[in-house]
């Protein structure tokens, strides 16, 4: 049996163990590498979660027994060696548990909100029947790289159609093309250019949310019907101030050139307002707020709010309402939101707007409003029109009678960090006589009529109960002091667990998660939207290797100190190679 | 434990060959029969190399006397603006620091250097603020990307701009208003669109500084968190209308008149008068805020100030780059190399003060951006090499050290724009944590010794290449095999630590992150090599060759994960560039040691 003998001396030689040291230093080398240009999924398919790392590490594993038993029998002298290899023995063998048993995955609660359940980074395809609400789940192999191909998804039951994935790409990005059709809504390209800003879009008449784009205190729409001039609410050149009260309560005091030094109350609060000043065309000059013309360009009230052991001093003006009236400071003690409305000057939408005249059969009509003014003409393909708002012009340069939204996603590289980058599938579902192509994108729902049955296809992520109930009833951030920086984030939960009868209120927060059977959760995200509930994100992890790792490097450590200096437990020859010498 | 330690660091004069069949004991080992205490040895060292060295002790003297001079604060600036002003508690990016700190970071990223014009930064944020229109013409910011510069080829002087010319180029701010929206939906933009944004967020900083509108001054009473009001608050009627809410009107007038007559001072020239009204302006700010009962610690601002001004941490390479240059001078005199290794002491003594002071002022021990890592890693080198020194006696440990600490240094102190040598508030994820401060001290305490370890590396190939005396060979022998010892163990536990720490607050021990990955090729790559030391394949220059090299995954770890790689969750450890410079030092440094290499290998009989 000489070469069994010879084999183990194999796999207990130093040989192995530096060969091994180094391929595995190189392919983890390799790997963030291919994880900085490609992504960290790709380095994990590629590199760190492959067979052949793993059976480089059981080797590892391997020589690292069969150096400990190569040296039987054991002796005092062997213990730092012994020590220290158990203890990568031990960590090597965590690591396996972790693969098998461990379990990671993102709990999403918004604020007042109970979940139960846990969300893994496994895809799941479902398609459901919309009027038996029958479910057929087909399960979908991620690609790494943007992929086009044809490969029939499988069920485990059978469908009543089959699906094929046609496109899969982690990351891509949204593209709209215009098509022209034989019938469909009537579309126009437009661009708008000034020195500050300039945009170019398609609007399509028949589309709710394709007919009109927005633009900062501006609105191009496409529309049947023309412009009404509206009688302007607010009376007077001299405008109007208006209170609004985060209690609730509201008013509105009319100005004109007798109220500047009166003093008004304001209803439903015990607030007064004396009107100091009122600027037709305010600017700071050395300093100071002055009337720089006669002519109302910036109009602007300083004025003096009083009442209940207050008294601020506001500067309010009529084209910038968002700038906070009282300078420098935090918001009023007042609670109060003040306005000054003049006509001509509030920087509403519909104040400016280009509008687009449908007209059959031919070219539309402009319109373009600047506050009280009307002016039009035809549109002329090419052709650039003054607005009239500051430099601006507008172009037509492409009309469709007839005109179809085409949606197609284009390729994104792995770690593009683009903001609208979504994962998407193309998928082609396919019955007895029809075929169809459809786009998905991860997380959302299409509808998808046919031929006479309507199916939901939703591509999403599986979910797993926690065992448990987390309720979020309050997130929190905190800035460093004088800035926007995030400084900590902490949420405030309540851990139910009704088959046990728990509930009890836990704060979550950095380094500090929720530890509840077997699970812990940890504050990983959050995502804030004014206007809607905060949505705090955890990250909810089962680690049964974790002991085993923990064991191993104190082991390990122990043995490397003992190895080093401890000479009755080391083998190693205090500092002494052999020298090149002459 | 010690005592085992001390033992086993003793020069043994025999080899315990009782090991296995596998690892290979050298045979006998080739040192000197006799025990030499290894003190004199490093003398012997220096003694060697007089001869090289000629005659050049006084005027190394002289040189290293006109540096130490030049880095101590001078004279006259005992009554200085900076002074009188330079310790105002300010709020400016998210923390209460003294007003020289603010302007050494405003001055830093407006003009790019740490003074301008000779001016210390302090006075010169005052000047900007009181001439303010004067200053937006001048040529200040600094061009320079090429393509850049050619956006602004007429208006150049000196590849400066000025920020008026900046700010009122309209077409220059839409691209850079493209450029930002770029930024913000794909992350990732070109080198010349970072630099038309840096640009002009140097142009928008200079007129928020020169107007009054940063820093902060005076606090809100109730919430001293939000945004303080600043100096604009006292200078326009409006502002002291809002502050008059606030504070009392009288402390408030005579701060505005003060700051008023500072002014006036400033802009006349007359900076003797400007100290007085610079003190006078000092004192009223603090009365205004003592009018509220705010009393802000201004021992933490005095702190910081003596920071700034002793700046330990080039007193510290001063200290050391003399006490290489006293070791390499020629002199017989036992004395001197003991003047030398005082020197050393006092170098890392100021070193280890510098690096308290930056932690009492950060409340947190400063490791967790590049410069400081820089600092902490050679102050790893320096103190390893003391801690060497207790056990062999041997100089020649904090000559290689001093070299290493002063290069590093150096380059800590050097590259202002690079590393950013500001004290800045943690990310969320870093903050009050016991297992992460273990977690990243013990690392780039390993990184120290692998520092130290690859100064010894090279001591030792440049000894093989230039056949110097077998005893200086062998020692240098121990001391790399002693260092990469501690490397190996602080580097592995760091690691595990790191493991730990990510467990603990991530929920996972390993999860592949680059700079975890690297840290632990490094452990790989040394362990590499003790392995094949200890399997007999690599000698006493195998061993230094592959140790130099091995450090080159230290640098990755440390360096490349953030500023190649750019990848991962210790993302917040980036900063910008020096990626050119980094290069063409690996670049310089491996043909060096593969040169020396090469001439050990044809100059030595092969067996």
């Amino acid at each position: 049996m000489k070469w069994l003998n010879d084999l183990f001396k194999f796999f207990a030689s130093l040989k192995l163990a530096i060969f091994l040291i180094v391929i595995l230093g190189i392919a983890f080398g390799a790997g963030t590498f291919i994880e900085s240009y490609h992504g960290a999924r790709a380095a994990q398919a590629l590199i760190y979660r492959t067979q052949w790392l793993a059976v480089l590490l059981a080797l590892l594993a391997l020589n690292l027994l069969a150096s400990a038993f190569d040296r039987i029998p054991w002796k005092k002298k062997h213990i730092g060696f012994l020590t220290t290899h158990l203890g990568i023995i031990l960590m090597l063998v965590g690591a396996l548990v972790t693969q098998a048993f461990g379990i990671e995955g993102q709990v999403q609660i918004r604020e007042g909100e109970t979940e139960g359940r846990m969300t893994i980074s496994e895809s799941l395809l479902q398609v459901i029947a919309v009027d038996s609400d029958q479910r057929w789940t087909f399960s979908v192999e991620q690609h790494i790289f943007p992929w086009t191909g044809r490969e029939k998804l499988r069920s485990d039951f059978a469908t009543p159609l089959n699906l094929y994935l046609v496109s899969d790409y982690p990351k891509a990005k949204r593209e709209e093309k215009v098509i022209e059709t034989k019938n469909g809504s009537p579309a126009l390209h437009v661009s708008l250019v000034g020195s500050m800003a300039s945009m170019d879009e398609w609007l399509l008449l028949e589309s709710p949310e394709r007919s009109s784009v927005r633009l900062g205190p501006a609105a191009v729409r496409y529309a049947k019907d023309p412009i009404q001039i509206q009688e302007q609410k607010t009376s007077g050149t001299w405008g109007t101030l208006t209170f609004h009260f985060e209690s609730g309560g509201s008013d509105e005091i009319p100005l004109s050139p007798e109220s500047i030094g009166k003093t008004f109350s304001i209803k439903n609060s015990s607030y007064r307002v004396s009107v100091r000043r009122i600027l037709k065309d305010a600017v700071v000059n050395a300093n100071e707020l002055v009337d720089r013309s006669s002519e109302w360009l910036n109009p602007a009230v300083q004025l003096t709010l009083e009442g209940e052991n207050l008294s601020e001093r506001h500067t309010v003006f009529a084209k910038f309402p968002e700038f906070p009236t009282l300078h420098g400071l935090a918001p009023s003690e007042a609670h109060v939101r003040i306005a000054y409305e003049v006509s001509g000057f509030s920087p509403e939408a519909e104040k400016n707007e280009i509008r687009f005249l449908n007209r059959p059969n031919a070219l539309p009509e402009y319109q373009v409003k600047r506050g009280s003014e009307l002016k039009g003409g035809k549109v002329e393909l090419n052709k650039p029109v003054e607005t009239g708002w500051m430099d601006f012009k507008f172009t037509v340069d492409r009309y469709f009678k007839h005109a179809a939204l085409q949606e197609s996603y284009l390729p994104l590289p792995n770690t593009s960090g683009h903001s609208e980058a979504v994962s998407v599938i193309e998928l082609e579902l396919e019955t007895l006589d029809v075929r169809k192509n459809i786009w998905l994108v991860q997380g959302e729902m299409v509808h998808v009529p046919l031929k006479g049955s309507d199916y939901h296809v939703v591509h999403g992520l599986k979910t797993r109960p926690l065992g448990f109930q987390v309720e979020l009833k309050d997130f929190m951030m905190d800035t460093d002091p004088g800035t926007d920086r995030p400084a900590s984030f902490k949420s405030l939960v309540t851990l139910k667990d009704p088959m046990k009868g728990i509930k009890r209120d836990q704060l979550i927060q950095m380094n500090e998660p929720l530890k509840y059977r077997g699970f812990k959760l940890y504050q990983s995200a959050y995502h804030l939207e004014s206007g809607q509930p905060d949505i705090s994100i955890f990250t909810a992890a089962r680690d049964p290797g974790n002991p085993f790792k923990y064991t191993g490097a104190i082991i390990m450590v122990l043995g490397i100190l003992a190895l080093f200096y401890m000479k009755p437990f080391s083998t190693l020859k205090g500092s002494d190679p052999k020298l090149r010498s002459r | 434990m010690i005592d085992q330690m001390k033992n086993d660091m003793r020069p043994a004069t025999s080899c315990h060959c009782e090991g296995s069949q596998r690892m290979d004991c050298p045979k006998q080992s080739l040192r000197s029969p006799r025990p030499c205490g290894a003190r004199d040895d490093g003398e012997r060292l220096l003694k060697s190399r007089r001869a090289s060295f000629g005659r050049g002790l006084t005027i190394a003297l002289a040189i290293s006397g006109s540096i130490l001079l030049a880095a101590i604060p001078s004279a006259k600036a005992a009554d200085s603006l900076e002074k009188a002003v330079g310790r105002i508690p300010v709020q400016a990016g998210g923390r209460t620091k003294p007003f020289a700190s603010f302007a050494k970071e405003s001055v830093l990223f407006v003009t790019g250097k740490t003074s301008f014009e000779g001016e210390d930064p302090t006075t010169l944020v005052w000047r900007w603020i009181a001439q303010p229109e004067i200053w937006s013409a001048k040529p200040i910011l600094p061009v320079t990307h090429l393509r850049l510069r050619k956006h602004f080829e007429s208006d150049l002087v000196r590849n400066r701009i000025s920020p008026v010319l900046v700010l009122n180029d309209l077409e220059f701010k839409k691209i850079v208003n493209e450029a930002q929206i770029k930024e913000s939906q794909e992350k990732r933009i070109s080198q010349l669109e970072k630099k038309q944004i840096e640009l002009y967020h140097r142009a928008r900083l200079f007129e928020e500084t020169a107007h009054g509108r940063m820093p902060g001054f005076i606090p809100h009473p109730g919430d001293p968190k939000i945004s303080w009001l600043p100096l604009e608050a006292l200078l326009s009627r409006e502002g002291l209308e809002i502050a008059q809410n606030l504070y009392p009107k009288s402390e408030l007038e005579q701060t505005a008149s003060s700051l008023g007559l500072l002014l006036d001072h400033l802009r006349g020239g007359d900076f003797g008068q400007s100290y007085l009204a610079g003190e006078r302006f000092a004192q009223s700010i603090e009365h205004v805020l003592l009018s509220r009962d705010i009393f802000l610690d201004q021992n933490a601002m005095n702190l910081e100030f003596l920071y700034l001004k002793l700046r330990p941490f080039q007193l510290a390479w001063i200290l050391y780059l003399l006490s290489i240059i006293i070791w390499l001078a020629p002199n017989r005199q036992k004395k001197v190399t003991w003047v030398a290794l005082a020197l050393f002491v006092a170098g890392f003594a100021v070193h280890s003060f510098g690096f308290v002071l930056r932690m009492l002022i950060a409340g947190r021990p400063p490791v967790t951006n590049m410069y400081e890592s820089i600092v902490w890693v050679s102050w790893g080198a320096a103190f390893f090499s003391l801690l060497f020194w207790i056990f062999f006696r041997s100089n020649l440990l904090p000559a290689v050290a001093a070299c290493v600490a002063t290069l590093t240094l150096i380059i800590a102190e050097s590259c202002p724009t690079f590393l950013d040598s500001s004290i800045s508030p943690l990310s969320p994820v870093l903050r009050s944590n016991y297992w992460l401060t273990i977690h990243v001290l013990t690392i780039t305490l390993g990184y120290g010794a692998f520092l130290l370890n690859w100064g010894i590396a090279h001591a030792l190939l440049y000894c093989l290449a230039f056949r110097k005396k077998r005893e200086l060979v062998e020692h240098l022998t121990q001391y790399l095999y002693r260092s990469l010892q501690v490397g190996v163990i602080l580097l592995a536990s760091g690691t595990i630590l790191g493991g730990v720490w990510a467990a603990e607050s991530w929920g996972r021990f390993w999860g592949w992150d680059p700079k975890e990955t690297w840290a632990l090729i490094a452990v790989l790559a040394y362990l590499a090599v003790l392995h094949s030391r200890t399997a007999g394949w690599l000698d006493a220059f195998g061993v230094a060759f592959w140790s130099a090299v091995s450090f080159l995954t230290v640098l990755m770890a440390w360096y490349g994960v953030n500023f190649v790689l750019g990848a991962g969750l210790h993302s917040y450890g980036f900063g910008g560039g020096g990626l050119p410079y980094v290069l063409a030092f690996v670049v310089t440094d491996i043909l060096a040691i593969v040169w020396l290499a090469r001439r050990f290998k044809t100059v030595s009989p092969h067996h």
